[in-house]
């Protein structure tokens, strides 16, 4: 039906549903009365009589292919993140056809579904906003054929007559007046409030405060976590007492009979028992060059080891023996220039 | 038909003091639930009894529980719209409401569960800052996106139909109800145009809608059936967990349907031929459901395999023998003894009974698909138990009465039976001599 218009008479005629006539529509159209003038409001719907032509709506052709675009959706979805972030998941291939599948079903009906749905709220939401309002009848069983015709036609007295002729229980005339019938401005007010609500509602996820609460540092920000309690030397080794005990000598002459003495020999001299299969001879630990060494350098060496000209010469003892151990062993070592 | 309106709509109209004291009593069992809940939030996970092995437990069950009790709805009404049964007419918008509801109560236990649940919408594909995205090869976001299917379309799928009833209670129901109807009934005038695009649009969905119902159940049997675990991993889960869930709805539907009939006195509407029909369902969802559970478990039986051994034998003999037989009596034998009976289905209290046994017995059911594979890991230094704490059976319970409590306001909001489609029985009976 189009727009009402300022000239136009709205006829309204209610008929028992056993009365109404199926040849009724037929007769008005040869009457002269325009397809999109007439409305049939029934409590059901109508099957079997005489009808109007509904206006033709593609609905089962906008399902399919809203469904094809939802498998697309999926496909692409599914698949594009496996693509793009290829991960490896119990030997199946990146792009898993099964998956795919599963997935882009399911989208492929949430789209034709969801479209069939928004398609039938705009056609029915596009249907006249009659200025009429629905009579109350109808839900009792009740008729209704509607009719918007010219106020000046000749139409008017035909159509009243055939409508009579049908055995119409009533036929009532209306002037149209606004097209806006009471309650609508409300009903959009009502729309418009609730559509709001639903849109701050969505705002709701973003009062987290994960965005200020997130653990990343700030610039020059202090250390959140302290290291347990001794596990970061907070005395340098080079300001140790220089007072050595003789028990710390005499710990470090049992360990450096352990671990040196096989090369460097037992006095220290370099004359241990596998030097014979040694490409580089053992320092002598007497020697003024050694001995002129600081304790950290030796020190260093007893941790790291000794490389000469990128060949390893003397292996790293930081994992055999413990900080306190390898000072006992240079304590002993710079003893041993005074024989 | 004016008898039809006013008795479809006399439960809209009109409130027991009763009523209130149902909404009271439910309101304070929710409250206690939802204190539960806030408890588990505030002191953490670790107040459910929850711990490895056992990572699934009472919450998971009860999802798949409630997502079971939403193909209700969808089955009865979508499969006999499909077959244009006529019984369906009184019995299609309590389904629809109950899967509606139960859908809502099955999503909320995917938040019981999780762990940080503030974090939840950090499982939500969409473009982030904190750049995670989803895995699609997991089966757990299979499930979201067809739980999330499932829930648009069979909302849609109520409301489509109640669109013309909408218009009615617009006319008919004033107050505070009026603005709203006139909103939900979209300008609803029941002109040829618009019942042709309702019809067209219905006759679309209904199929549509079956085959999501089948897949989503389908997807949540493959959460269990695509893992490795003993006892999880067969290829009957999906077929079993469909036919299981139809089994359960159908027994909330017969609930359902006694609950209404008795208390707004619908028995010119929902007839003892309903129950009948209801019970014949049963009868089949029962056979097909214990010869599922039969070929499942001789095949375990029959190879002997020992590490699926240990569930079936922990179910069958062992510490889990006491719920399964209770589940199998309340689920396979008590349907069979009764509903055989034309004179037994035909006594609607003794439906709803069945229907009251069939789903304690595949709540109980769910929770042993998903506790005893968990507890007998296949290395056996790992084995663990389970029971469930009180903070998970407050939620749970709390849930229950939540899902009662949103059906008995929903019955003061729609009418229980879809008018319209009740009118056109009406039409269609004296048109065709019935």
């Amino acid at each position: 039906m189009g727009p009402v218009t300022e000239h136009e008479i709205t006829v309204r005629a209610l008929f028992e549903p056993s009365g109404y006539p199926e040849s009724l529509v037929e007769k008005l159209r040869q009457a002269g009365v325009p397809e999109g003038a007439m409305e049939i409001r029934s409590p059901l719907p109508l099957h079997e009589t005489g009808l109007v032509r509904p206006a033709p709506l593609p609905l089962h052709r906008i399902a399919i292919i809203a469904g094809l675009v939802g498998l697309v959706l999926g496909v692409v979805v599914a698949g594009g993140t496996a693509i793009l972030y290829p991960i490896m998941t119990g030997g199946k291939p990146i792009v898993a056809p099964p998956v795919v599948g599963i997935i882009s079903f399911e989208t492929m009906m949430l789209m034709a579904i969801v479209t069939t749905f928004v398609t039938m709220l705009i056609r029915l939401r596009s249907e006249r906003r009659d200025a009429v309002e629905r009579d109350p009848r109808i839900d009792d069983g009740l008729i209704e054929v509607v009719l918007s015709l010219p106020s000046n036609s000749v139409q008017l007295q035909l159509v009243q007559t055939l409508l009579k002729q049908a055995g119409a229980l009533e036929i009532r005339h209306h002037h149209a007046t606004s097209s806006i019938p009471p309650g609508v401005e409300l009903d959009r007010r009502t729309t418009a409030g609730m559509l709001v609500v639903a849109w701050l509602l969505c705002g709701v996820p973003a009062c987290s405060r994960d965005m200020q609460d997130q653990s990343s540092y700030q610039s020059q920000e202090a250390p959140r976590i302290h290291s347990p309690k001794g596990s970061v030397p907070r005395d340098s080794r080079l300001l140790r007492k220089s007072l050595t005990t003789q028990e710390e000598l005499d710990e470090g002459a049992r360990l450096f009979r352990i671990n040196c003495s096989h090369c460097h020999g037992r006095d220290g001299t370099g004359n241990g028992p596998v030097v014979a299969y040694l490409k580089e001879q053992p320092a002598d630990l007497r020697d003024p060059y050694v001995q002129g060494l600081s304790e950290a350098a030796l020190y260093d060496t007893v941790t790291y080891g000794l490389a000469v000209e990128g060949r390893d010469v003397m292996p790293a003892f930081q994992g055999e023996l413990s900080a306190e151990e390898r000072h006992s062993v240079v304590t002993y070592v710079k003893s041993l220039s005074q024989p | 038909m004016s008898s039809i309106n006013r008795d479809l709509l006399a439960p809209l109209q009109s409130a027991t003091p009763a009523y209130f004291l149902l909404l009271i009593v439910l309101g304070a069992i929710v409250a206690l639930g939802a204190g539960a809940w806030y408890y588990q939030v505030d002191t953490g996970i670790g107040q459910t009894n929850l711990h490895p092995p056992i990572f699934w437990g009472v919450y998971i069950a009860s999802f798949i529980f409630w997502v079971g009790a939403s193909h209700s709805g969808t089955f009865i009404s979508g499969v006999l719209r499909l077959s244009k049964a006529e019984w369906r007419r009184p019995v299609t918008r309590i389904a629809e409401l109950m899967t509606f509801i139960s859908l809502m109560i099955a999503t909320l236990f995917v938040f019981f569960h999780l762990g940080r649940v503030w974090r939840w919408y950090y499982l939500m594909p969409y473009p982030n800052q904190r750049e995670l995205w989803p895995n699609f090869r997991s089966p757990l976001m299979w499930d979201a996106i067809a739980v999330f299917t499932y829930a648009t379309a069979s909302t849609i799928y109520l409301y489509l139909p109640l669109i013309p009833d909408f218009a009615l209670l617009r006319e008919r129901i004033g107050g505070w109800r009026k603005p709203l109807y006139r909103v939900l009934s979209l300008g609803w005038t029941g002109t040829q145009n618009q019942w042709q695009v309702l019809e067209t649009a219905l006759r679309i969905i209904t199929p549509l809608i079956v085959m999501v119902m089948v897949s989503v159940h389908s997807i949540v049997g493959w959460d269990f059936g695509v893992s490795l675990v003993p006892a999880w991993h067969s290829t009957i889960f999906a077929p079993y967990f469909v036919v299981g869930a139809v089994h359960s709805g159908v027994g909330l539907v017969a609930i359902g349907l006694y609950v209404l009939r008795k208390i707004y006195r619908l028995e010119r509407y929902i007839e003892s031929e309903h129950f009948d029909k209801i019970g014949k369902l049963l009868v089949v969802t029962t056979l097909v459901l214990a010869y599922l559970y039969f070929a499942e478990l001789l095949t375990i039986w029959y190879a002997k395999s020992p590490d699926h051994m240990w569930v079936v034998d922990a179910l069958l003999i062992g510490p889990f023998a006491v719920p399964f037989w209770f589940m199998a009596i309340c689920i396979y034998f008590i349907p069979l003894a009764t509903l055989t009976n034309p004179a037994f289905r035909r006594w609607p209290l003794g439906v709803m009974l069945v229907g009251v046994f069939i789903n304690i017995g595949m709540y109980i059911e769910r929770v042993l698909i998903l506790v005893p594979p968990l507890t007998y890991p296949r290395l056996p230094f790992n084995w663990g138990s389970y029971f469930p704490s009180w903070v998970e059976m407050t939620i749970i319970v709390g849930s229950l009465a939540l899902a009662v409590l949103l059906y008995a306001l929903a019955v003061k909001f729609v009418p229980v039976i879809s008018i319209w489609e009740e009118k056109e029985g009406l039409v269609h009976g004296t048109r065709h001599g019935t």
